[in-house]
């Protein structure tokens, strides 16, 4: 099976305040990765790291056997959509072709329009085309923004928190388009709910400071109480009226 | 009385008032375009940096044309000077040390202004720093018109063409910069062409109210339009508007020309702040 992702012993600090700790771990290309841990534990320095915005203080990642500035646009990335200005004029077709954007290029082309339906097709919002962003509901914001990763012909999809502030109903919805989209590309996916999507996961990169890697079923209360440095306890969806 | 106005516009004897009209209508394409940016990506305070600090170009201008008897060194050319270099130190400290940004704005803003008042106070005979302050028609030429239609060329051109890229930098600068984009080349650019746009109008509008005239109609035009585009094509008949019956008025009332347009778009901004909470 081919590498997606390889860290090397990586670290990285702000400033003095050290943020992940000799992460050493292989992803492989279609995997599908819940990456687990408690705010501020350092899951979004890790998803930035891959993506190249930060370079490490030492070690070394490569992406598909590249480096992450090399690789970085095939990664389609959605970043949580509470973080845009709600009132910014633009139409859902106009986000998800920011997917196709380039440096210097006079409007977007036939194909690149193309690309932009399918996409919204896919995670469906085809109707939404015209629709302004800002008049949607959160989970629709949300497949907007997988839809602008997925027009930029991914390798690896990478979502930031995607079920955060959302209700289970839209969850639910969500699970089901991922797990289509698992069949075609690398699905990495930040969440501190591990609930979520537990079916679909292959392997849990767990991250707070220190890195491990688990395959699903290998998941014990000890490695949650590990990551979470509290007294957690697993409530599996799975099993019904466990006596706890 | 409207006649009168309209009388004045075809008078020969009397050009500074034909000057100033055309020079609103001019302005206008460029401060609907990149006042559309400005406002949608909020960094209207930016702008107001940048337009304070255009009276140090103004004063060192006019000090040494003066002095040296420089005449081709056009005050406008010491404003365009001043805003692109405070537009350079903005973008990069904001890209660079971003936690500063606000005290690098503050310390451009009003030195900026001292340095201008300073060589304006030591320019051989009397020059009223209200008049570039504050706006004057009076001294409106023809070359500043040739002077604006170049800037219109530049501005609308660059507009056309990064559209796109500007759209995704105020959206989403980091997805932007993981797709390859140089954003940080983009984003000064914009500071660029915001400065290009507010030296525009300092003559007419003066350094200190400019500001609202790039900002108000297009926050208007975002009450009602929800595409970029077309509230940069409302911004530009709004800013056409504000400036040619401003000026009417103040020809009409003989009051300031620059103040009566500002008024007129602040009082139509709160007309459609009205309109938007009670009919919309």
């Amino acid at each position: 099976m081919n590498t997606a992702i390889n860290f090397g012993n990586v670290s990285f600090k702000y400033g003095s305040l050290p943020v992940l700790e000799n992460a050493d771990f292989t992803i492989n290309q279609g995997d599908f990765i819940s990456i687990l841990g408690p705010n501020g534990g350092g899951k979004t320095t890790l998803a930035k790291l891959i993506l190249g915005l930060h370079d490490p203080d030492s070690g070394r990642i490569a992406v598909n056997g590249k480096t992450p500035r090399q690789m970085r646009d095939k990664i389609g990335y959605v970043p949580q959509y509470s973080l845009f200005d709600p009132n910014l004029p633009v139409s859902v077709k106009d986000v998800v072709l920011m997917g196709r954007i380039r440096n210097f290029f006079v409007g977007y082309s036939r194909r690149d329009k193309d690309y932009a339906a399918k996409a919204m097709e896919s995670v469906g919002i085809g109707d939404l085309s015209t629709t302004s962003f800002s008049a949607l509901s959160g989970g629709q914001r949300q497949r907007v923004l997988i839809a602008r990763a997925l027009a930029t012909e991914p390798e690896i999809l990478l979502l930031d928190e995607p079920t955060a502030n959302v209700d289970a109903a839209i969850e639910y919805k969500m699970s089901a388009m991922l797990k289509e989209l698992k069949k075609k590309m690398t699905v990495l996916l930040i969440t501190h709910d591990l609930g979520f999507v537990s079916e679909l996961v292959d392997k849990v990169v767990c991250v707070n400071r220190r890195v491990h890697i688990h395959p699903t079923s290998g998941i014990t209360e000890e490695h949650i109480r590990e990551l979470y440095n509290e007294n957690m306890k697993i409530v599996r969806h799975d099993i019904k009226e466990e006596k706890i | 009385m409207i006649s009168d106005f309209f009388a004045a516009l075809l008078n020969p004897a009397i050009p500074f008032i034909r000057y100033a009209f055309l020079a609103g209508i001019l302005s206008s394409i460029p401060f609907g375009i990149i006042g559309t940016w400005v406002t949608i990506k909020r960094i209207s305070y930016l702008a107001g940096a940048i337009a304070h600090s255009v009276l140090a170009g103004i004063g060192i201008s006019l000090y040494l044309s003066t002095k040296y008897n420089l005449e081709w060194l056009h005050p406008l050319l010491g404003a365009l000077g001043s805003a692109v270099a405070a537009a350079l130190i903005i973008g990069l400290v904001s890209i660079y040390a971003k936690d500063r940004e606000d005290t690098i704005i503050g310390a451009i803003w009003a030195t900026g202004m001292s340095l201008g008042l300073l060589f304006i106070a030591k320019t051989p005979g009397y020059i009223n720093p209200m008049t570039y302050l504050f706006g004057n028609i009076l001294i409106i030429a023809k070359t500043d018109l040739f002077i604006l239609i170049i800037l219109d060329i530049v501005i609308v051109i660059l507009g056309f063409l990064f559209y796109y890229q500007f759209q995704a930098i105020t959206f989403d600068e980091e997805f932007a910069r993981i797709r390859g984009i140089k954003t940080n080349i983009f984003y000064i650019l914009l500071l660029l062409m915001t400065a290009i746009t507010v030296v525009l109008m300092t003559t007419i509008i003066g350094i200190v109210m400019v500001i609202a005239l790039l900002t108000l109609p297009a926050a208007i035009a975002g009450f009602f339009a929800k595409k970029i585009w077309l509230i940069m094509v409302i911004s530009v008949g709004l800013t056409a508007i504000f400036t040619s019956s401003g000026l009417m008025i103040s020809y009409i009332t003989d009051l300031p020309a620059g103040s009566t347009i500002i008024l007129i778009s602040g009082l139509a901004y709160l007309v459609s702040v009205l309109i938007k909470k009670i009919i919309l």
